[in-house]
């Protein structure tokens, strides 16, 4: 379990990070999502000992990651630019990564290089920004670390590359002790894989939950109302998110149990009423309007 | 805790990925050492070899230039490219510390920071070790060969081990310096320059202080400092004193603190770049140099040597007029356009040319001010004299009045009447106010035994103020080392290039007679009269009979204005005694041909050394291209003695440099070696024609000349 606990992280007069606090459970997806700038990176990065935070701790199954050989042996991080020496083959960078993760899966990499049609002795330089991110997936995956840090690993891939790495996360979690930490914009590939979202806003977490009870918790609904106080009734008996009005169809986003949601509008007798499922990217988009992040009025 | 095993592993991978850097070093020690070494046994001139005859005689001196080319050419040959070597390697292996994305790579790696750094520390040593001794094995048994198999091994080993031990130190100390920077750093350029300026900011304050400073900042001052100061100060320069032989001559036995204070403030700048890496932040990876400490400490020292600099800068510009506010223009420009560059460069953008105003300002101030304080003397330095009864001694120099005195800077020469010492500093003016006086550097020593430098000129209407001390007997004791005290010492009187011979004494009375005429000349020598210029052509040496034994009293004095009343006197002996180029008058001239020769005498003595009999001299083969012989060639095929007529011998007169003053300068490739000059006074002089002194048709002529002459003697 990776817990992170009132880590600040401050560049020069910027702060990236504020006094985040979450907790990645094992055995789980995890998905990062967050604003441009939020400092996703930085926390990956501080997650992986990379980055030193200047308060608050990060432990990796209880141990502190920064200079830690023994908590950062249990992960592998991929960033967005993973680094490849120049002229290097995959073989060759494979000898790095044999030489510093003790259970490196060689034949399983090799594998991979074939199944995937990657010429194992051709210079990665070579290679499409694509090949170059399932190659770095290949190594993380081979290098047999329980938590594996992908930030924006996905992007770039193919579908069909994509589905596949997807699988091999769900293979791996089935046969071994395995967490994938997932930092991406793409919130509909998240969506298909994680089992628990922290998102991030302005260097502070707006919420780090399990997909399925933050999708319990928040509710959208299509309504038609004939008094326009039934209306402010429904918006006053709920914490009201996000309110729309198309003519006579109102579009509301409010927080609230099911149960108690369906026996307002039951007492309201709407003339239409519809309950709209909600999607990873509406909660996102959702939860950063509230959080102030919204530039809808600069061109509507 | 660090393992030693991941350190070895990581040490793999930094040189597997250091191919380039492993190359270069072995290529820059392989021309350091054996190729150099090679390239000067074959280059080298044994021109001044010409003198020995015997094969054995030759051959230690052929093992003697080999030790030589071991320990100081190669010696510093190895240290340059050690020394640019520490830079390149440094840079080379922590580069990844500039780049984000390798920074992420091996910063996330399972490994301590105590272990990559010194898996990268260890590489980088590896990198230039193992070139660097492989190369020098194989420079020495190279010495040895070239040395003829009759090398003094000893010798050869210890050469051998300084040219190792110099350009270990000076990697050791610039490769940790430059760690220190790397780590303090954000990209290449920054490092670069706060090397460059840590490590030669001693050096460039000490030139700065040290090279007229008295003059271009209108100062009393003298610098002080010594090589032991400035190695303590700067490491950087330790090695090169120590190579040069600086230390040899002057430190002697502090060269072992030396090294200690080196090696010392080696291991510092390498615990603190393990400090800094260990907690180094990966994201200075591409930026400038974000530590405000660091980058404050490089900007501001360039800028003020800058500073200074520009006043220096004044005077090649030749400025006169209005030289003070000249000078605070080019101090505070110099200041301030360094500083500014800098500010940029640090901070990765021209927008940060004026981040800094307030220190910049301080910077430029603290520039401009010390120039004014020297100027106006605002702090009394220069006007302040002591109080008569506080003056302990003086160590004094006097120079410019007469250059033959002797010096030594580790034993001077102290003088201890206070009123002396006192008119002298009341003398003391600067330079630029009076253009004919001689300087004069004193340290004066109070009775409370601190003591502090003046460099002085001494007016020549004040001049006198140095009689006293020039005539004391204890000065003039000292400042002539070999000097003559009585008659019986004095043995004979060899005149080179005067006349042909020696003058030996024959008995007391003649002592006696060369002795004052030897003593007025002394005299006279130590007057305080400006000498004048005239051409040497020859030299003076006296032999002084000591304990049974002779030795001589070599001085190298030219002689038209020294030295008269022994030539007066000797020149009752010789009348055809030359004291200038003007006396003399070609008797005869010989011309030792070299006509087609390629014989050197390397050749020549290894000839020598054939056990199948004779020494062959080679072949003369005559040619219709007549040309003269460098200098650098020796031992011509054959001599042909050449008589010329009168009108030719003026002619040729014209062209000749019969001069051993003007021989001197003959290691220069810009004469020609002639021949053999047959003087009046008796004496066999070489004679040279510099390039250019004859036209294409002269020098046919000449040759048709020497050819035609040549025939009347073979036939």
């Amino acid at each position: 379990m990776i817990q992170i606990h009132n880590i600040s992280k401050t560049f020069e007069n910027y702060k990236a990070l504020s006094d985040i606090c979450a907790t990645i459970k094992e055995g789980q997806v995890f998905g990062l999502i967050g604003t441009n700038g939020a400092g996703k990176s930085t926390l990956l990065r501080i997650i992986s000992g990379i980055y030193q935070a200047d308060g608050g701790t990060v432990t990796v199954d209880e141990e502190p990651v920064w200079d830690n050989p023994k908590a950062k042996s249990l992960i592998f991080y991929l960033s967005d630019d993973q680094y490849f020496y120049p002229n290097e083959t995959p073989m060759d960078m494979l000898k790095l990564y044999e030489k510093q993760y003790e259970s490196f899966d060689r034949a399983r990499f090799l594998k991979f290089l074939e199944s995937f049609h990657l010429d194992k002795n051709r210079r990665i330089n070579t290679f499409s920004k694509g090949m170059k991110k399932q190659l770095s997936i290949f190594y993380g995956i081979c290098a047999g670390t329980k938590y594996l840090i992908c930030d924006e690993t996905f992007d770039g891939l193919d579908p069909v590359v994509r589905q596949t790495v997807k699988s091999l996360f769900v293979k791996e979690m089935e046969t071994r002790d395995f967490t994938p930490i997932i930092a991406s914009h793409n919130l509909r590939e998240l969506e298909d894989i994680c089992d628990h979202v922290g998102l991030l806003h302005r260097g502070g977490i707006l919420f780090s939950k399990d997909l399925e009870s933050m999708k319990l918790g928040i509710y959208k609904m299509q309504c038609v109302f004939k008094n326009i106080g039934d209306v402010t009734a429904l918006c006053d008996a709920f914490p009201v998110i996000h309110q729309e009005m198309r003519g006579s169809l109102y579009t509301i986003t409010l927080r609230g149990t099911r149960e108690d949601i369906d026996a307002k509008i039951a007492s309201l007798s709407p003339v239409f009423y519809e309950l709209l499922p909600l999607s990873l990217e509406e909660i996102f988009i959702t939860e950063t309007e509230v959080a102030g992040y919204d530039f809808k009025e600069l061109y509507l | 805790m660090t393992s030693k095993n991941s350190i070895y592993k990581m040490t793999l991978e930094h040189l597997r990925h250091s191919g380039w850097m492993i190359a270069l070093s072995f290529i820059g020690n392989l021309f350091a050492g054996p190729v150099i070494l090679l390239f000067e046994y074959s280059n080298r001139d044994y021109d001044y070899l010409a003198t020995i005859y015997d094969a054995k005689e030759f051959l230690f001196y052929k093992s003697s230039v080999m030790v030589s080319s071991l320990a100081d050419l190669c010696g510093s040959t190895f240290l340059a490219v050690s020394m640019i070597g520490a830079l390149i390697v440094a840079l080379g292996i922590f580069y990844y510390l500039f780049q984000s994305s390798k920074v992420d790579l091996y910063h996330s790696l399972p490994l301590t920071r105590n272990e990559l750094f010194y898996s990268g520390y260890l590489a980088g040593l590896l990198i230039w070790f193992v070139p660097f001794i492989l190369n020098s094995l194989i420079t020495l048994p190279l010495a040895i060969f070239c040395a003829g198999g009759f090398a003094h091994i000893n010798m050869l080993l210890v050469a051998f081990l300084k040219m190792l031990a110099i350009p270990t130190l000076g990697f050791i100390i610039i490769y940790h310096l430059c760690l220190v920077t790397v780590m303090l750093s954000g990209n290449m350029s920054n490092t670069i320059i706060a090397t460059l300026v840590w490590g030669t900011a001693p050096i460039v304050f000490y030139l700065l202080f040290n090279v007229h400073f008295e003059q271009y900042f209108d100062t009393f001052h003298k610098f002080t400092i010594n090589e032991f100061l400035l190695c303590a100060f700067a490491p950087v320069v330790a090695p090169i004193i120590i190579q040069v032989g600086q230390m040899d001559d002057n430190m002697g036995n502090m060269l072992g603190i030396i090294i200690f204070i080196s090696l010392l403030i080696a291991a510092i700048n390498f615990l603190v770049a393990r400090g800094i890496y260990q907690k180094r932040k990966s994201e200075l990876a591409g930026r400038g140099m974000e530590n405000k400490v660091a980058a404050l400490l490089t900007r501001t020292p360039a800028s003020i040597a800058a500073g200074l600099f520009g006043v220096i800068f004044l005077y090649f510009v030749g400025i006169s007029n209005r030289r003070v506010l000249w000078s605070i223009f080019f101090c505070v420009f110099f200041s301030v356009f360094t500083f500014a560059v800098l500010s940029a460069v640090q901070k990765k953008t021209v927008k940060a040319l004026f981040a800094h105003k307030a220190q910049m300002v301080v910077t430029a101030a603290f520039s401009m001010g010390f120039i004014l304080a020297c100027h106006f003397d605002i702090f009394g330095y220069d006007t302040y004299l002591p109080a008569k009864d506080n003056i302990a001694s003086c160590e004094i120099r006097i120079s410019a009045m007469n250059q033959y005195y002797y010096y030594d800077e580790d034993n001077p020469y102290t003088y201890h009447n206070p009123d002396v010492i006192y008119d002298i500093l009341t003398a003391g003016v600067e330079k630029s106010e009076y253009a004919n006086a001689t300087s004069v550097t004193v340290k004066v020593i109070p009775k409370s035994g601190f003591s502090y430098y003046r460099s002085y000129y001494i007016p020549m209407d004040k001049v006198e103020t140095l009689r006293p001390i020039i005539e004391d007997d204890d000065y003039f004791a000292y400042i002539y080392q070999d000097y003559i005290d009585n008659a019986n010492r004095m043995s004979g009187v060899y005149l080179h290039d005067l006349t042909r011979g020696s003058f030996q004494v024959e008995d007391a009375t003649q002592a006696e007679q060369l002795w004052q005429a030897y003593h007025m000349d002394l005299q006279e020598h130590c007057s305080m009269e400006e000498q004048t210029s005239y051409i040497a052509v020859g030299d003076i040496e006296f032999s002084i009979r000591e304990n049974d034994s002779e030795n001589y009293c070599m001085r190298d004095l030219p002689i038209k204005s020294t030295f008269r009343y022994t030539l007066a006197y000797l020149k009752e002996h010789y009348p055809n005694l030359a004291l200038h180029k003007d006396d003399l008058k070609i008797n005869e001239l010989r011309v030792n041909l070299s006509l087609g020769t390629e014989t050197t005498v390397e050749e020549y003595y290894q000839e020598m050394l054939t056990p199948s009999g004779p020494v062959k001299r080679g072949t003369y083969e005559a040619s219709e291209d007549y040309y003269f012989e460098t200098y650098a060639t020796i031992e011509p095929v054959a001599d042909y003695e050449c008589s010329f007529s009168p009108e030719e011998l003026t002619w040729l007169y014209n062209y000749l440099e019969p001069s051993r003053d003007h021989a001197d300068r003959l290691n220069a490739d810009n004469y020609y070696y002639f021949g053999e000059i047959e003087l009046n006074t008796g004496v066999n002089i070489s004679c040279y024609i510099k390039k250019g002194t004859m036209t294409d048709s002269e020098i046919s002529t000449l040759a048709t000349i020497v050819n035609e002459k040549k025939r009347l003697i073979e036939y």
